[in-house]
């Protein structure tokens, strides 16, 4: 059982949350791509079948 | 050569048209603008300069009424994972007639020297004066180095408040904000459109804010301003207004401090199930918009050195929020006038428009979804329906023509005629303008036995977004009839689950 207090974050445990919420930040371009993907396709289908 | 009045008067009202349907993709740009900004998150944010930071923070509590929900919230606090040593809990009892004042007593008891009960012996001012009765008493003394203002019902993350002071660090910044997400324990649908509301608005535009530089609103429920902050805004809230938070906000800015939205500390909140509620709640904002507007005309679209709330990205995302409803009717009446003017423009710009339409929605919603998987997971059919069905029916008819006109009406053996056509069109035309009325419909029918299905029925088909356009047109109108403007408080249940 750890006996950190989790009311008392060390300098340390912020320091890595904050590097690890600062990395976090970079999943946001391949989403981006995942949402202008949704887009590709649809245009693709319309271009495709309804034009 | 003969000059034609006619012809030379035909076009210019053709141009008049073609403007005013123009004015109804603004609004799509500047939002699908603020989307395409997200990504930029990823290197233009504030971590860089944040670190780890821990000040003495005392958090302030307005509490009307609240002895359902105030003990449990206070208990939260005490547990956050912050140092207990540099951590106050004032809570500012607004002469409450229940048993609010026992249930902070005891606490108070509980933990000595950590929660304090305020009492105002006059109540019901509103929120701000509540929150500036418990400030002076904060500030006579020079304990506090950041306040964290909040709600007696919402309910932060463990480790919320730790990830929001990080970025105090940095002396540059006066206030920082975290994600309210909608957290209600019985969900129904206008509680899982206002979580879907909350993504757009938050972890996905004031992301983008970030990255704009400019902050729109510190969260109600979730604003931490750093001492000098609070001095330099005269330590008080502003209480001339309904928008309190929103001046707090752009006056901070306008000292020369940053806002800094933090999209990783979140806090849940209990959000109104009713439409009546959500329109009382959402009018008062709209209000306090109208005169924030108003009273901050100077910094529109003028650059500035201390802040970036005049910039032309800034403004055009905020007028285009708020003058939403008039580029409806306006891009509505240019639609139709060319219809009726047979011009060769009416479909052509019609296609382009929901073409926009429909390309910023799918954007919008695909990345909104991922930026918050769970809550989108949970209101999956409140998401793909968020314009409204009937608009996604209009979008279809504009991406994929021959789907809707040709296709479909043949599997049920119908053929549009010419007539039938332009009938259709017109209605399709039409039809923003008219979802508003959908959705007043839906609030007027809401207190009635047939409001139960009938209201969620016609928020699902006109969209929540025509919701929100009902009551910013209602905004205009009790401005313009200069109605009253007092405080209402939105009636909650304490049903947050943490």
């Amino acid at each position: 059982m750890s006996d950190v207090d989790p009311r008392h974050p060390s300098a340390e445990l912020i320091q890595r949350e904050l590097d690890r919420d600062r990395k976090h930040e970079w999943v946001l371009v391949p989403k981006a791509f995942i949402a202008l993907a949704v887009v590709a396709v649809l245009v693709v289908i319309r271009q495709l079948f309804f034009v | 050569m003969t000059f034609d009045w006619g012809i030379f008067g035909y076009n210019t009202l053709v141009v008049v048209l073609l403007l005013l349907v123009a004015t109804g993709a603004v609004p799509v740009l500047a939002g699908a603008f603020s989307f395409i900004a997200i990504p930029f998150h990823a290197f233009k944010n504030h971590y860089r300069k944040a670190a780890p930071y821990l000040p003495r923070v005392a958090i302030v509590v307005p509490a009307w009424n609240e002895a359902a929900v105030i003990g449990r919230t206070i208990d939260r606090l005490i547990s956050l994972e912050y140092p207990p040593e540099n951590l106050r809990v004032f809570v500012v009892d607004d002469a409450s007639t229940d048993n609010t004042p026992d249930v902070v007593l005891a606490k108070a008891a509980l933990y000595p020297g950590q929660v304090f009960h305020l009492r105002r012996d006059k109540g019901g001012e509103g929120k701000a004066h509540t929150l500036n009765y418990g400030i002076r008493v904060i500030l006579q003394d020079d304990w506090m180095e950041a306040l964290l203002i909040m709600d007696a019902d919402v309910v932060y993350l463990p480790e919320a408040l730790r990830k929001m002071t990080r970025h105090l660090a940095d002396p540059k910044v006066g206030a920082v904000s975290a994600y309210i997400r909608e957290g209600s324990a019985d969900k129904n649908y206008l509680t899982r459109y206002i979580g879907i509301e909350y993504i757009l608005s938050q972890p996905a535009g004031r992301r983008a804010q970030n990255v704009l530089g400019a902050q729109a609103c510190l969260a109600g429920g979730a604003q931490l301003h750093t001492r000098e902050n609070l001095l330099a805004l005269g330590g008080q809230i502003d209480t001339s207004s309904l928008a309190e938070d929103t001046i707090t906000t752009f006056e901070t800015q306008i000292r020369g401090r940053e806002v800094v939205f933090e999209p990783l500390a979140i806090v849940h909140a209990e959000e109104p199930g009713l439409i009546a509620a959500l329109w009382k709640q959402r009018l008062r904002w709209a209000r306090g918009n109208i005169s924030v507007t108003a009273k901050y005309r100077k910094i529109w679209f003028r650059r500035s050195k201390v802040h970036n709330l005049g910039s032309w990205s800034f403004g055009i995302v905020w007028f285009s929020l708020w003058l939403l409803p008039v580029a409806m009717i306006t891009s509505s009446i240019g639609l139709l006038g060319l219809l009726l003017l047979h011009s060769q423009f009416a479909l052509a710009v019609f296609r382009a428009l929901w073409i926009i339409a429909a390309v910023s929605f799918t954007f919008t919603l695909a990345l909104a979804a991922q930026l918050d998987r769970k809550l989108s997971a949970n209101a999956w059919r409140e998401l793909l329906t968020f314009p409204g069905i009937i608009s996604m029916i209009v979008m279809l008819t504009a991406f994929f023509p021959k789907l809707t006109e040709v296709d479909i009406p043949a599997l049920f053996g119908w053929h549009l005629t010419s007539a039938g056509l332009f009938e259709l069109t017109i209605a399709i035309y039409i039809w923003i303008p008219f979802s508003m009325v959908g959705a007043w419909l839906a609030r007027a029918v809401e207190p009635t036995w047939i409001g139960k299905f009938l209201s969620p029925l016609l928020i699902y088909l006109v969209g929540y977004g025509s919701l929100l356009c009902a009551i910013t047109f209602d905004s205009y109108i009790k401005e313009l009839r200069h109605a009253d403007s007092k405080w209402d408080k939105t009636e909650k249940t304490g049903r947050v689950v943490g």
